[in-house]
């Protein structure tokens, strides 16, 4: 990696990593979401799958 | 991709600074995370309706009928595009890293540079040369209806306008995709109202009764197996998302909108675009969407939609090339060198080759959507079980980039062999279950299709020898 860019790079992590730094991105997706998706993506597949079979 | 676009981040400015935030795949600050919810959803609905839904929809055609087809469309995209997302957006979008940054915990630097030789050539080759065609011979067609000419979809005009699109990607690419962003807020926009209205004029002149008793186009003949057969290209269209959309996802600014676009977006548009594109197909007897367009819409309707599909895809060969000059510059430093429209260029080459022979490429679309199943289903499996089952989604962003001996990812001179034996367990699942070239089947295939089980195998597998092997020799930093 060329110098400058080198530099840029620590320059990113020192701040990432800084007690400052609060990004609301550095999250997970809440479990109300995932339990959400999951149960709307099996009950769906599954009355699909059925409605659709010939 | 459109990711560039909206980040303001310019390819052709240099490496430093901002620019070399986006090019050369270093994590993104807070302030460069410009993507809110609407946005991401535009991106991906632009994205999504670009044309490949389109053709994926012709493709399921060729199994199934219509209620069929909107059952197969749906769960599969859905299931696909679940899949990637949570595997790939999640860990991108929570540190803002380019997605074969992220990766390196999985296969080690350089595992992720073996990935990358074998990922590239094949996949951005293919899916531009597809591109590509499909803008020819829409214009191709465009030209006959319009211009009165007579034009084949295999001339040596198509395949100039083939070239001259890969060229004009080329071009555009050069002054800087921040200049596409305000044409694609149009593109995209204007694509979904003509396809709307592409499925109202079909339901004018069909029935929905007439709709559903259309045959498919070449069906096997064994009900279960076709609809089993629809149902793994859809799933096929929907994970081959993977290797484009984390790269997305890095720019946006809470995992909520990390993920929800996606199923409005890659899911919803391409839901909808493939079942328009079925019922046409079925409609029409034919599964290439050039040459439904005109005559479901008329001219003028049909003509307009074809160049948008032109537009639409021109976009899509940009940013694909875009996230392949990403993808590629973790392969050696000596590409940081190249100038900017040498690298673009010369990622263009192998789809320039290509389109010399559209037929053998686009014609055999759904074999090539089995083909990146096969790859792909597998790689989502490892990724999935390795960021979230087995580092309980938490990553060590200077690792990321730290070299092999101070890295926690360092594993074996930067090369994890567990996660390339699972990958290739679940491929060899998959080609149990399914030959991708020529869709004959294992008896047990109709009842589990073939990516689901190479995704399955694969995640157990990973798991099974991190926890037997890499963990007890205290390699790859699990805990």
């Amino acid at each position: 990696m060329p110098p400058d860019e080198s530099a840029e790079l620590q320059h990113r992590l020192h701040v990432l990593e800084s007690a400052r730094s609060r990004d609301p991105a550095h999250a997970d997706l809440p479990t109300p979401d995932l339990v959400l998706v999951s149960l709307a993506v099996l009950g769906l597949s599954v009355w699909l799958l059925w409605w659709g079979m010939p | 991709m459109k990711e560039t676009t909206a980040s303001g981040t310019e390819p052709g400015q240099g490496t430093g600074g901002r620019a070399g935030a986006a090019l050369g795949g270093m994590p993104l600050l807070r302030h460069e995370r410009v993507w809110g919810f609407w946005n991401f959803t535009s991106v991906n609905v632009s994205l999504a309706i670009a044309t490949w839904a389109f053709l994926t929809g012709g493709s399921v055609a060729l199994f199934v009928g219509a209620q069929a087809a909107i059952a197969t469309v749906v769960v599969g995209n859905l299931v696909g595009v679940v899949l990637v997302s949570l595997t790939t957006c999640m860990p991108s979008a929570k540190y803002g890293v380019e997605q074969f940054v992220a990766l390196r915990s999985v296969f080690g630097r350089n595992g992720v540079r073996v990935l990358l030789m074998v990922l590239l050539p094949f996949l951005l080759a293919t899916w531009n040369a597809v591109l590509a065609i499909m803008i020819g011979r829409a214009l191709t067609n465009v030209a006959n209806a319009v211009l009165g000419t007579d034009l084949r979809a295999d001339s040596p005009v198509t395949i100039g306008l083939c070239l001259a699109a890969l060229a004009t990607a080329w071009f555009l690419l050069l002054r800087g995709p921040m200049s596409l962003s305000r044409v694609n807020n149009l593109i995209a926009p204007a694509l979904a109202a003509v396809t709307l209205l592409m499925l109202v004029v079909l339901l004018r002149e069909y029935t929905p009764e007439q709709l559903a008793a259309l045959e498919p186009l070449d069906p096997t003949g064994v009900p279960l197996l076709d609809y089993t057969n629809a149902l793994e290209v859809c799933l096929g269209a929907g994970l081959s998302w993977w290797a484009i959309v984390g790269n997305l996802a890095r720019l946006t600014t809470t995992p909520r909108v990390a993920f929800w676009p996606n199923l409005i977006g890659l899911f919803g548009a391409s839901a909808v675009a493939g079942t328009i594109g079925c019922l046409a197909a079925l409609a029409f007897g034919d599964s290439d969407p050039t040459t439904w367009m005109i005559p479901v819409g008329g001219v003028v309707l049909g003509a307009l939609a074809l160049l948008f599909v032109a537009l639409a895809n021109i976009t899509s060969i940009m940013g694909q090339t875009y996230s392949g000059a990403l993808a590629v510059l973790r392969l050696h430093t000596g590409f940081h060198r190249l100038p900017w429209p040498v690298l673009s260029a010369l990622l263009l080459v192998p789809a320039s080759v290509m389109v010399f022979f559209p037929g053998g490429v686009y014609e055999l679309f759904f074999q090539f959507l089995a083909v990146v199943s096969l790859i792909v289903s597998p790689l989502c499996g490892v990724y999935f079980a390795d960021y979230h089952l087995l580092r309980r989604r938490t990553l060590h962003l200077r690792d990321l980039y730290s070299d092999d001996r101070e890295s926690r990812y360092g594993f074996w001179r930067g090369f994890n062999p567990a996660a390339f034996v699972s990958v290739l367990a679940g491929a060899a699942v998959y080609l149990a279950l399914l030959n991708p070239l020529t869709y004959e089947s294992a008896p047990l295939f109709p009842y589990l299709t073939a990516s689901l089980p190479a995704f399955a195998v694969t995640a157990a597998t990973h798991v099974a020898l991190t926890k037997t092997v890499v963990k007890p020799l205290n390699k790859g930093g699990y805990r």
